[in-house]
């Protein structure tokens, strides 16, 4: 299976430089329309989203990660770095299991 | 619940088990939150890892782009001719299914095609690739942890809703049951007594 990207024109291209397709969204709606199409494929194992278009389709990001066992989805930073206000690991876990671990 | 025998060895057995329930659940939540403090460093320090690698593999493309030009990186990277593999398998941790991601590649070194190519491009290649390599990890280790953290909720449930609320029910109950069934011996004895003395009496007064 493939690696597919949703990002940014400028990680596209950085990764379109190791051979991985990908698509240049620009806004949420764009988005949305990328994911629906990588998620149908069955060719794609896992979907690279950047933190700042995850996080502007958090909704159906999250929905289809507890849904769905394929494709995985991961989010990386862009050029300009991490989000700040992006959920840390630990915090993640520690709201999905509902106790400090 | 009427205060019967067969009342109570019911009770008893399902009180039996409850707890045993509770503590396979138990060592199954303990297991699987080994299992998680594991993961959650290896995920931690996968994130660190591809962040670190994702920056140099920017900084390297910012070169290569303000060294050959935008349009020349673009055309390279149309023309690229590397493939890559995303193996999966599972692992089955406690009846979670985990994913093992293997990432590899069929390399066609050397990387670019045109002879104009530069040690930047190349550079940015090689870093990327790395990035890619090191994502199947996090994309591993971040969703294993998703899926495990999820168990773990849904057990951490359980052992509550047995200890907090079945076990303490089924005891209560018991304890109804056996206070009832002494109590209603304690009157039959008491009943079978006074017939008794009853009875030798009456003899008594017959003689």
């Amino acid at each position: 299976m493939q690696f597919y990207v949703i990002a940014d024109e400028h990680t596209v291209t950085g990764f379109k430089l190791v051979g991985i397709d990908g698509e240049v969204v620009e806004s949420a709606d764009e988005a949305r329309e990328a994911l629906k199409k990588a998620f149908s494929s069955t060719e794609i194992g896992i979907v690279v989203l950047t933190e700042k278009i995850a996080s502007s389709v958090r909704e159906e990001v999250e929905e289809f990660v507890f849904g769905h066992s394929f494709p995985l989805i991961i989010e990386i930073p862009d050029r300009t770095g991490p989000m700040e206000e992006r959920i840390s690991i630990r915090q993640m876990v520690r709201s999905a299991v509902g106790v400090k671990v | 619940m009427a205060p019967t025998k067969t009342n109570l060895m019911r009770i008893r057995r399902d009180l039996g088990f409850a707890s045993e329930g509770w503590e396979l659940l138990d060592q199954k939540r303990k297991i699987l939150v080994v299992e998680l403090m594991g993961l959650i460093d290896r995920a931690v320090d996968a994130q660190e890892e591809v962040e670190a690698k994702l920056a140099e593999a920017f900084d390297a493309l910012d070169q290569s782009m303000l060294r050959m030009g935008r349009r020349e990186v673009n055309l390279i990277a149309l023309g690229m001719n590397i493939t890559s593999e995303i193996n999966f398998s599972e692992k089955r941790v406690m009846g979670v299914s985990l994913p093992r991601v293997r990432v590899e590649f069929d390399d066609k070194s050397p990387y670019f095609a045109a002879a104009e190519s530069s040690i930047w491009i190349d550079e940015a290649i090689g870093k990327f690739r790395d990035v890619l390599q090191l994502l199947g990890s996090l994309a591993e280790a971040r969703i294993s942890l998703m899926r495990l953290s999820r168990e773990v909720a849904k057990t951490i449930r359980r052992v509550n809703a047995l200890e907090k609320i079945f076990i303490p029910d089924y005891e209560k109950t018991l304890k109804y049951i056996e206070t009832a069934i002494e109590e209603s011996e304690r009157e039959s004895f008491f009943v079978l007594k006074l017939i008794k003395d009853r009875l030798s009496r009456r003899k008594g007064e017959a003689q």
